[in-house]
């Protein structure tokens, strides 16, 4: 991308997106290195795609700015800039062929070749007409359509919406391999498993506002599970309310779980006085981390 | 850079010039059902009856005439002389329908494809300026084919020396390509930042309401009523695309003479295809 060397790939400052009275994105700002892989994570409706669609021109932010490389949105940089939205917004009436050529006209970048290699790989017949593909069909042809350009920035919203498991791990691989080539890759999925497996930074929006963001080992470094089983119900600890390490707190029957910031121990020890049966410190997985930042433990 | 557009852009030209060569074919397959005259005097009858009394044939230069009884003929040859100009209305009629369709490409676009349209390399203005020529494009090579195949079916039919090459017909060779113009640039103003199958039911209604502003114009309605009316027909193609090749000529025709009817038809081309940039310009995906 032109502009200076050391800027990020993507720069979004205070980006706010309001609709009437809701406001979809309240005043984010993330910003993505060259080479990242970046998962953003967020209930439905929690502005991913506003987020997004704001980033690419095609919503007007309300506020707040955007810049790739250091420069602002221009036409031009599509050219080495590829989007797939959730919903492939491809032509009905033209067939897959139709749209592979229509794509190598647009774009200089265009690989022909790679376009054949890709449809091979998601087994999509380029002759059938869109309209009679199936949602995952059409979800592979996009991303046939995005990769193909050999784009030094992706962003693709729910990329494997609708693809079987096997073409759901081929979509992250080549979300690997184009990082690896030197690529910056924004993707959002509601499958965090995936975005664990292929994220090397992830972003987690909520209501709009940006609750979690870091790079995915220091997170789960950072966040561990105190997990404790006592004879009876879990009591209530009247110390654990109040202890600014402690995100969530989950009692079920005999057993408490603590989402804790930092190493735990800590929270191991006041747990300790409430005489559990036992006590152990878990890892949490990328999972853990998302529910407890949206508090739909 | 064009591709996907002439892809489009071709859809409506082979349906359009199916439908305009079906219509002609049939024209030339009736053709022979021609004229009743009862001595001197023709008559607006047809040609079914009297098919069992045909007592002789007659052959001009121009086409046949049968003769059935004394003082009865049934003839296949035009009563007068076919202006071009009427040939030219047809396809500017023909040009205008296809217009109405085309002209809701960018509603087409904005039918859910904004996200594939709009992150390509090139301007929103660039990209539908692009999609508004090629579709310019359609509507003249529909006008072209129409008057064509107008004029083989003229001549399939032995009329073709009745083509006459009217005063007029320069001026309406400009005339009807604006109006088939003024129909889609009116289309794309109003249907531009239409999201849905909107775009299309707009298209569809606004000869309807165009016809009954025209009809409204007429009526004795209230002044206040009766000048918003005569204003709102300042854009409507409607106005100015009336053709009449006989003495009593439409009344809107002999009130508009072709110049300033050209001059009311670009307007409207130019006010539409400005309205359908704005809105497109400032649209949201």
């Amino acid at each position: 991308m032109p502009g200076q060397p050391e800027a990020p790939a993507i720069a979004i400052a205070a980006l706010t997106k309001r609709y009437g009275a809701t406001t979809a994105v309240d005043n984010l700002s993330i910003s993505i290195p060259t080479g990242a892989i970046f998962g953003l994570l967020g209930t439905n409706g929690a502005g991913k795609t506003t987020t997004f669609k704001c980033a690419l021109g095609l919503a007007r932010p309300s506020a707040g700015t955007v810049r790739f490389g250091g420069e602002p949105l221009q036409p031009k940089m599509f050219e080495s800039m590829s989007y797939m939205p959730e919903r492939p917004a491809l032509y009905d009436w033209m067939t897959g062929a139709q749209h592979v050529e229509a794509a190598r006209r647009s774009f200089t970048r265009f690989d022909r070749e790679r376009a054949r290699e890709l449809s091979d790989l998601f087994g999509l017949d380029l002759r059938k007409g869109v309209g009679k593909l199936s949602k995952g069909q059409q979800s592979a042809l996009g991303l046939v359509l995005a990769f193909s350009i050999r784009p030094e920035i992706l962003v693709l919203d729910e990329p494997s919406s609708g693809l079987d498991p096997v073409h759901q791990r081929h979509v992250l691989d080549l979300m690997i391999d184009a990082a690896a080539g030197g690529a910056t890759v924004v993707f959002s999925s509601h499958q965090i498993g995936q975005v664990e497996r292929a994220a090397d930074r992830v972003a987690v929006l909520h209501r709009g506002k940006l609750v979690l963001e870091g790079i995915v080992e220091d997170l789960k470094a950072q966040e561990k599970i105190v997990e404790a089983t006592f004879e009876g119900d879990a009591p209530t600890i009247a110390a654990l309310d109040g202890n600014p390490s402690v995100r969530h707190l989950m009692r079920q029957g005999r057993l408490l779980r603590a989402y804790v910031r930092g190493s735990g121990d800590g929270v191991v020890a006041v747990i300790q006085a409430a005489s559990p049966t036992s006590v152990r410190i878990l890892d949490q997985n990328l999972e853990d981390i998302f529910l407890v930042a949206v508090g739909g433990n | 850079m064009y591709y996907k557009e002439l892809l489009r852009v071709r859809r409506f030209f082979i349906v359009f010039a199916l439908t305009v060569t079906a219509i002609g074919l049939l024209v030339v397959l009736f053709s022979g059902h021609a004229k009743v005259s009862v001595g001197d005097s023709p008559s607006p009858h047809y040609a079914l009856a009297a098919q069992h009394v045909r007592t002789g044939d007659k052959q001009s230069e121009s086409g046949s005439t049968q003769v059935y009884a004394p003082g009865i003929e049934i003839s296949n040859e035009p009563s007068e002389p076919l202006p071009f100009s009427a040939l030219l209305a047809i396809a500017g009629f023909v040009a205008a329908i296809f217009g109405t369709c085309v002209g809701t490409s960018l509603s087409c676009e904005n039918h859910g494809h904004l996200e594939i349209a709009w992150t390509r390399p090139a301007s929103r203005i660039g990209y539908a300026a692009r999609l508004m020529a090629v579709d310019v494009a359609g509507i003249i090579a529909i006008f072209a084919y129409t008057l064509a195949l107008c004029v083989a079916a003229i001549y399939a039919a032995g009329w073709l020396h009745y083509i006459v090459v009217d005063g007029q017909a320069g001026v309406n060779v400009v005339r009807f390509l604006l109006y088939a113009l003024a129909w889609f640039a009116l289309v794309a103003g109003l249907t531009a930042s239409v999201r849905s199958r909107g775009g299309t039911y707009v298209a569809g209604f606004s000869w309807l309401v165009m016809a009954l502003l025209l009809v409204l114009m007429d009526l004795s309605l209230p002044p206040a009523l009766h000048a918003l009316v005569k204003g709102l027909n300042y854009l409507n193609p409607l106005l100015y695309g009336s053709y009449s090749s006989g003495a009593e000529a439409a009344r809107h025709v002999a009130q508009i003479g072709s110049v300033e009817a050209m001059i009311g038809l670009g307007a409207i081309i130019v006010l539409g295809i400005v309205a359908a940039l704005t809105q497109w310009r400032v649209l949201e995906a």
